[in-house]
């Protein structure tokens, strides 16, 4: 129920960017699946899923029985969205072309995509109520210098030929690392446990 | 009998970046409304907040309906019974205000539809906003996006109300209606009301406490603060440079605040922001409320 | 008690706020944690780009454009949205929204100039480490393409305020900047199709177009066809139309007419720098 809270429409107008991009891309390919289209449309969907955690009213929702964490993994759903745009056209891609390295395609998106809402929770639990203009900021330059830069080691985070193994490691550790921040920056922020165990020991005892 | 506590705060301190908003604060509130003023950053809006259990606070023990905030459990017991008005709160874009309560129902773990629906209707009548209820957040002024938030805030008849400038913005008749509602509440919850409004202070509450930089100044009747003031106040025909606070009313005359008044001086009868204009002194003049 | 009544408040000349703003928002560009990561990853770039500089300058401004221009629009977009929260306070104030967008429309020269420096840097290392002339291109056609980076520099910012003007969105900055990026990659795949005006049409109609390119891994390089001179005038009369649009938002009465038209007449000269860019000798030469 707290997807209602979810600000459709980014996440659905990143979602339509991204679907307008996969769609041409499989239309495109040939021999070998166009990369440098496919990322960039992974940057849309990125950028859609920035703004999962938005609250505006935040300051009052803070107050509420629903623990942080429930609600972030309840907005975290929204995910699904961008996900299956993304696992539907690499699917699509894979059988337009064989060279396709779906599985691997799989694990990068699903990395992006945690890492996001892994930032946008990091900027959450620092005070910032609407995350996602930053989020998707940060993650879309920092995925487009990568797919530009001209630099070797880039090559290990978007392969374009070979190293896909090693990306896929690299972005499924990335991917999992993300998911725990996700947790950890959900941690509602009243809780602290500065009394000794004595006092803890006269609470259980009903005193 | 003595009155049951729901807010007991010991020892409580916090801190943001070397600016202390709350001084080891020791509080403690039970049913009925308390007046929480203070000075700009005297640590109102802080305390209100440890209160709602957004905030941790650096030191000392907050206790909320008799429970301490160590376990999640504890946490979701006593969110489960508490209403909390921010000072500043912004609203999902896309929603209406029945559509907004609604939410804040279902955050507030009202799973069945048709009574939290009930519910939802009867706080918006509340803050007189059943009219409009069909209306997008952002159609709606600024007074009727605070009764909006003062709605959501009462979901539930909660046992610990918690209110930071409910009647900002709020014009004079809602202000009254408002009044209505929050006196209506005090009668069975535990009220905090932090303002900068002192008449919805003289007006609603039987306790008011002062807050100046992180500490408390004054605790105790709203009448026993006021009478501070008897003797102090007086009308003259102009500003009386050994007040400490002189404004021109709207009659004309110079009404004057201070520690003494001169001999033969024409008495007023003192108010609660003529108790607290002394109370705080010179830190209130330089906020700006003497002219 | 003394009381003030009706005292003036200071004078400000009519050349002196607007130039005061600009310097403003001049330095809040220049000071964006984006705009200053998009500069640090430009000159990273020109540092390794020594190594390969033919390939550089056969990319003809890619860098700046993503690095000044791409990340220019989030940059801009988020200078003006991020006076929303204000907007009673600022729109009650003398200087009016039209004179502020003209303000932030200036401050988007703060990334032209730091691509006028790349382009500088281009100049300075194709003399120190010099690149074998090449019969495909003149040095004017080499220079309109250096300095198309330019252009795409300034033209990035540009788009990022006439969105931040007219589109009330979260993400519109970053959707509009992966559009650009998108609709500039589109452009590329007139490289794949055959050297006709069709083509040529296919790859300059994009914000960013690139002139060099082969028929696979290892095979030679060609320059394509079209005029790189009428294409710079394209992107640049792009360029006025993005910030003229976002003049429009705010412009009422006759000078919102006069706006209008110069739309009209930016969006013919555009289309015919356009017809003149790509109608030149589509013929693909090895460089």
């Amino acid at each position: 129920m707290t997807l209602r809270g979810v600000d459709l429409v980014p996440l659905l107008a990143g979602c339509a960017l991204g679907s307008v991009i996969l769609a041409g891309c499989v239309v495109a390919a040939d021999d070998s699946p166009p990369l440098t289209f496919v990322r960039l449309a992974l940057v849309a969907l990125a950028a859609a899923a920035a703004w999962i955690l938005d609250d505006p009213a935040a300051a009052a929702v803070d107050a509420v029985p629903r623990t942080r964490l429930r609600r972030t993994l309840a907005r975290s759903v929204a995910l699904a969205v961008p996900l299956s745009v993304w696992v539907v056209a690499v699917v699509a891609l894979d059988l337009r072309s064989t060279a396709t390295p779906a599985g691997a395609l799989l694990v990068e998106g699903a990395g992006i995509l945690t890492i996001t809402v892994a930032l946008a929770a990091m900027l959450r639990f620092a005070g910032r109520d609407e995350p996602g203009d930053v989020a998707a900021t940060v993650v879309c330059a920092a995925m487009v210098a990568l797919i530009v830069f001209p630099h070797p080691w880039s090559a290990h985070v978007f392969p374009v030929e070979d190293g896909w193994t090693g990306s896929s490691v690299l972005w499924s550790a990335l991917g999992a690392a993300a998911a725990a921040v996700v947790v950890a920056a959900s941690r509602d922020p009243a809780r602290r446990d500065r009394r000794p165990i004595a006092a803890h020991r006269e609470e259980a005892r009903g005193l | 009998m003595s009155t049951p506590t729901t807010i007991s705060l010991a020892g409580v301190a916090k801190r943001y970046r070397g600016t202390t908003a709350l001084d080891g604060v020791d509080l403690s509130f039970g049913p009925g409304i308390t007046g929480l003023l203070g000075p700009n950053g005297a640590g109102k809006t802080t305390l209100l907040r440890i209160a709602a259990t957004v905030l941790a606070p650096d030191a000392g023990d907050v206790r909320l309906l008799g429970r301490t905030l160590r376990s999640t459990e504890a946490l979701h017991d006593v969110r489960c019974r508490l209403g909390y008005l921010p000072q500043e709160m912004g609203f999902p874009r896309t929603f209406t205000g029945f559509g907004f309560v609604d939410y804040m129902a279902v955050l507030k773990e009202w799973t069945q539809r048709a009574p939290r629906h009930d519910e939802v209707r009867r706080v918006l009548a509340l803050v007189d906003l059943d009219g409009l209820a069909t209306k997008r957040v952002r159609t709606l002024s600024g007074g009727q996006r605070r009764r909006l938030a003062l709605a959501q805030a009462l979901l539930g008849e909660p046992s610990l109300l918690l209110l930071d400038e409910p009647t900002t913005g709020v014009d004079p008749e809602q202000r009254v209606a408002l009044r209505q509602v929050l006196s209506r509440a005090g009668e069975r919850s535990t009220v905090l009301l932090s303002t900068h409004q002192t008449e919805d202070v003289e007006a609603l509450c039987d306790r008011v406490v002062v807050l100046d930089r992180g500490r408390v100044r004054f605790d105790g009747a709203v009448t026993d603060l006021v009478a501070t003031a008897t003797g102090k106040v007086w009308l003259a025909d102009g500003p009386d440079p050994s007040a400490r606070a002189s404004w021109r009313t709207g009659t004309g005359r110079h009404r004057n605040v201070g520690e003494g008044a001169p001999a033969g001086a024409e008495a007023a009868e003192p108010t609660l922001e003529d108790a607290y204009l002394l109370l705080l002194g010179d830190r209130a003049r330089a906020e700006g409320v003497a002219a | 008690m003394t009381l003030l009544v009706g005292a003036s408040p200071p004078p400000a000349t009519e050349r002196l706020t607007p130039r005061t703003l600009v310097g403003v928002e001049a330095r809040r560009f220049a000071r964006h944690p984006l705009f200053l990561t998009g500069v640090a990853l430009l000159v990273a770039s020109m540092a390794t780009a020594s190594d390969d500089l033919d390939a550089t300058v056969n990319e003809a401004g890619f860098l700046p454009a993503v690095f000044l221009g791409v990340f220019g629009t989030v940059v801009a977009h988020q200078l003006v949205t991020s006076m929303d929260r204000s907007a009673d306070a600022a729109d009650a104030s003398p200087t009016g929204r039209a004179a502020r967008t003209v303000a932030l429309c200036t401050a988007c020269l703060v990334p032209g100039a730091v691509a006028v420096a790349w382009l500088a840097w281009m100049y300075v290392a194709m003399a120190v480490w010099p690149v074998p002339a090449s019969p495909a291109y003149s040095s004017l056609e080499l220079a309109a393409m250096l300095t198309a980076g330019v252009v795409y520099a300034i033209g990035g910012p540009l788009v990022g305020v006439a969105v931040a003007r007219w589109v009330r969105m979260p993400g519109a900055g970053v959707l509009a900047a992966l559009l650009l990026v998108g609709w500039g990659l589109l452009g590329t795949v007139g490289l794949s199709l055959p050297p006709s005006t069709l083509g040529t049409l296919a790859r300059l109609h994009a914000p960013f177009a690139a002139w060099v390119s082969s028929d696979g891994p290892g095979a030679e390089l060609w320059l394509s066809g079209g005029s790189p001179a009428w294409y710079l005038m394209y992107v640049t009369l792009l360029c006025g139309l993005a910030a003229t649009v976002a003049e429009l938002h705010d412009t009422t009465g006759a000078r919102r007419a006069r706006v209008t038209r110069t739309i009209v007449a930016l969006v013919v000269l555009a289309l015919v720098s356009l017809v003149l860019a790509v109608t030149d000798d589509p013929t693909r030469i090895p460089l």
